[in-house]
């Protein structure tokens, strides 16, 4: 059984359209991420999950229940969907311990209290107010207070975007550590393509509105659907190519691709820049060295194309410093396959 | 297949908080309806005699010139302590704040009875001028000492650093951020003035408030009264413009809060003895004379029988109707917060203005109104207290709207979705998470609201019911009839009583502030 099933979720807003033709399916147990740029619609996509906005048309099944159809509209209290939004929403009159324990009958309080503040590392803290927590431990105690009365999903809206960047690589890993022992199956919007690709089961790419490509993040790597996509969630080489038998010829040379073949026909050629090797000029397609940069940890370099009618202008990272200067000639090599688009 | 749109399913609470809003929008609309008809019943020609004559030009022309001069006074006297309060090395800073805040907290009506009981000389214009500036100027202290204390210090410094000296920087760094404090306070000192009508009645200085109470009460001149009211609802319509352009230009003034950095006090050198000099001659005017004047009749009264009886009968009503004027109040503003704030557009906007529109009425507007639809219409209800009490919440539901709008901002949306979320239905989720965090938004508008209620002259002189006195009109009728030592004690006991949500007023301002910015 499916946590989540959506089909044909449609929203429009003043005349346009936030929400168009969204499907999706998510396993018991997963993480997905939804990703995309900021007012492609991510947002109102959860919030319609969770009950706080309505859609236009199409149908939410939370656990095989329908909690949205055109007969039937759940409201949000009914739905057994834990909200985590952005910058936590604590009750600020409400104690670490009571902000838990908010959701929770009578009964099983003082035990699941515990065990959440256990699961999020937090023990100890449950006489605190909201205002003695710092950033990150707020989100940690809105994630306890949203798993606390076994929601059947959880839903977390740009968790880390408040936080110092130093802080959120560690935040992400206890988050997701806590939504594994708990078991929960969870959805993330957020715009920051490491936070999903570092988090995420699958991913979910959104743009205006539309659902795009929805994969394991490898699958979203490697194969973008198109080439916003392929633009979107990392760096990429972008070229024109012709489709020869197995080969696509283009001016990093002709290359193995993956996909289905058209022979002779014009494509749209996507490399990622790890896929580039630097060597010597004798091999490979030569280029020249117009900059490098130089980051401590590794460096850029960015390159042109000698001998070819399109401008192509790659820029390959490389670990350390870089192994070559301005005005460098070099030849270049591509290692796997590339992925064509018609 | 998007374009069928379902409407956003209301709350089933919606009808619990519009009724009370189309029933207070009923009851705004009246003053407006009121001179309507007045001037319908008069007639169109004989309204325009009673407007253009001798007597409203030489009202307009006191009215004015009392106006201007304690605004401006006022605006003079409040920018220039709060500047010396905030940026200078005065000496003892604390204690002269809370020493001219003090005439705050005393109705312009006693310390007119202080003046006045003084010596027969300060009635007339001047007497009018010295008590209402000496009351007012706090509403402009206030504000600008608030906003020089919230004003980024590097703003200066990189005014000194681009070449200006201490007087330039002041016009031309300081003063301009200070511009929405200063003309917020100035339009309610204006609009107070306007509207004030105990003092000026015992100091003898007629403007058209006092004209038209007395047109009402002494000449039965209902006509001419609503004609004169006509006029003065127009000037409180300029005022409130005036304030909407200062407000629509004051936008861009406000940018950015910066991080405050600590001032570092300005020396007053060779000015720190007249800096000091007029801070005493302040203290004295503004507090020693209306306070001193106090214990003077007091202490000569008390020789005469000391009425416990009736005092306590009086404070036992003051007590009522400003309790029962703020729980009211605050029915009605309660709603009105909720549906501004989750509402958007144009009706937002409408409940936001027209509760301030109202509060900009003179009491003795309100007061004529509703004596006249009570009389004509309902007269079951002529002269009893629901009308006094509606009349408070005309007046004052502004204040209760601004005290819980401030907190209910604090609770913002998504507090009450994740609420939601975590299964609890919309009325739970209210008694659970809304109101605790409004709490301290509602129980300083009830303390504000009381405190207004509790020395509210005018409409209370024209609505109660009859035989029932507040401490507020004992007061004035005493001081009236010249028994300046008959006044003294409801005078002394009102003042002691207004103290209590004064004190849980700042009480709440420490706490607040202690909180840090949760």
């Amino acid at each position: 059984m499916m946590a989540l099933r959506i089909t044909d979720l449609c929203k429009s807003f003043d005349g346009q359209t936030v929400l168009n033709n969204v499907a999706l399916e998510l396993p018991k147990g997963k993480l997905l991420a939804i990703l995309g740029p900021s007012g492609c619609g991510k947002t109102t996509l959860l919030r319609s999950i969770a009950g706080f906005e309505m859609p236009s048309t199409g149908t939410i099944e939370i656990a095989g229940v329908s909690v949205f159809s055109d007969k039937k509209q759940l409201p949000a209290e009914k739905r057994r969907v834990g909200y985590v939004p952005q910058e936590g929403a604590l009750f600020p009159h409400l104690t670490v311990a009571q902000n838990i324990a908010f959701g929770l009958s009578r009964q099983t309080r003082n035990q699941r209290v515990k065990e959440m503040l256990a699961l999020v590392g937090m023990e100890g803290f449950e006489k605190r107010m909201p205002h003695e927590l710092s950033g990150g431990q707020q989100q940690r105690i809105a994630l306890a207070r949203a798993l606390a009365p076994h929601p059947e999903l959880i839903l977390l809206d740009e968790p880390f975007s408040a936080l110092d960047t130093g802080l959120r690589a560690q935040l992400r890993e206890d988050i997701k550590y806590a939504l594994e022992q708990a078991g929960a199956t969870a959805i993330m919007v957020t715009h920051d393509q490491e936070e999903a690709f570092s988090m995420a089961d699958r991913i979910a790419i959104m743009r205006d509105g539309k659902l795009v490509q929805t994969a394991d993040p490898d699958a979203v790597y490697t194969t973008p659907s198109d080439v916003h996509v392929a633009t979107f969630v990392g760096d990429a080489v972008i070229l024109k190519g012709q489709v020869n038998g197995n080969l696509v010829e283009c001016p990093l040379g002709s290359l193995c691709y993956q996909g289905s073949s058209h022979s002779r026909e014009a494509v749209t050629v996507m490399i990622r820049p790890e896929q580039v090797t630097i060597g010597s000029a004798q091999s490979g397609v030569i280029a020249k060295v117009t900059k490098t940069i130089y980051f401590g940890h590794d460096s850029l370099i960015h390159l042109e194309l000698e001998h070819s009618e399109q401008h192509c202008t790659p820029a390959i990272r490389v670990l350390g410093k870089p192994p070559v200067k301005k005005g460098d000639l070099v030849g270049l090599q591509v290692n796997g396959d590339v992925v064509i688009y018609g | 297949m998007f374009t069928v749109r379902k409407e956003q399913q209301r709350p089933k609470t919606s009808l619990l908080l519009l009724l009370p809003i189309l029933l207070f929008l009923f009851i705004a609309c009246l003053p407006l309806l009121y001179i309507l008809l007045r001037a319908q019943e008069v007639g169109f020609k004989n309204a325009l005699s009673l407007i253009f004559r001798d007597r409203v030009y030489e009202l307009l022309r006191h009215t004015l010139l009392l106006d201007f001069t304690v605004t401006g006074a006022s605006m003079i006297i409040g920018v220039t302590t709060a500047w010396c309060i905030e940026r200078t090395n005065l000496w003892g800073k604390r204690m002269w704040n809370v020493l001219i805040t003090i005439p705050f907290a005393v109705p312009a009506f006693i310390s007119s009875y202080s003046w006045v009981s003084l010596s027969p000389m300060f009635e007339g214009f001047f007497g009018a001028f010295l008590v209402l500036t000496l009351y007012s100027y706090p509403l402009v202290h206030l504000p600008v000492a608030a906003s020089l204390r919230g004003m980024n210090g590097s703003l200066e410094e990189v005014s000194h650093s681009l070449g200006y000296g201490r007087w330039q920087t002041f016009w031309r760094v300081i003063f301009p951020q200070l511009r929405p404090a200063l003309f917020g306070g100035a339009l309610l000192i204006a609009l107070h003035t306007l509207a004030e009508f105990g003092a000026l009645s015992l100091l003898r200085y007629d403007t058209f408030t006092t004209a038209i109470f007395d047109q009402y009460t002494m000449a039965f001149n209902g006509a001419s009264a609503a004609m004169l009211t006509t006029v003065l609802l127009f000037l409180c319509l300029i005022f409130i413009s005036l304030e909407l352009y200062s407000r629509g230009k004051a936008r861009y003034v406000s940018v950015g809060s910066g991080v405050a950095r600590p001032q570092k006090p300005q020396s007053l050198g060779v000015f720190t003895p007249f800096a000091l000099l007029g801070f005493a001659l302040l203290t004295v005017l503004a507090v020693g004379i209306p306070l001193g004047r106090l214990v003077y009749w007091l202490l000569r009264g008390s020789s005469a029988q000391f009425p416990l009886t009736e005092l306590l009968t009086n404070l036992g009503t003051t007590l009522a109707y400003g309790l029962g004027g703020a729980l009211a109040t605050l029915l009605i503003a309660l709603p009105l917060v909720m549906l501004s704030i989750r509402a958007r557009g144009t009706l937002s906007l409408l409940l936001e203005r027209v509760p301030y529109f109202i509060h900009s009425l003179p009491g003795l507007v309100i007061g004529l109104t509703l004596v006249f639809f009570a009389v004509r219409y309902v007269p079951v209800l002529y002269q009893t207290s629901i009308v006094l009490i509606i009349a408070y919440v005309l007046l004052y539901v502004p204040l209760a709207q601004s005290s819980v709008r401030a907190s209910y901002e604090q609770a913002p949306k998504r507090i009450e979705e994740v609420a939601r979320s975590l299964g609890k239905g919309p009325l739970a989720v209210f008694f659970t998470v809304t109101l605790p965090l409004i709490i301290p938004g509602i129980g300083a508008g009830m303390a504000l609201v009381t405190l207004k209620v509790m020395t509210e002259l005018t409409a209370t002189l024209l609505l109660r019911p009859t035989g029932v006195d507040t401490l507020a009109i004992q007061v004035w009728q005493h001081t009236a009839n010249s028994e300046f030592a008959a006044a003294a004690p409801y005078a002394a006991l009102l003042i002691l009583i207004s103290s209590v949500p004064v004190y849980v007023l700042t009480m709440r301002s420490f706490s607040s502030k202690r909180r840090g910015n949760l």
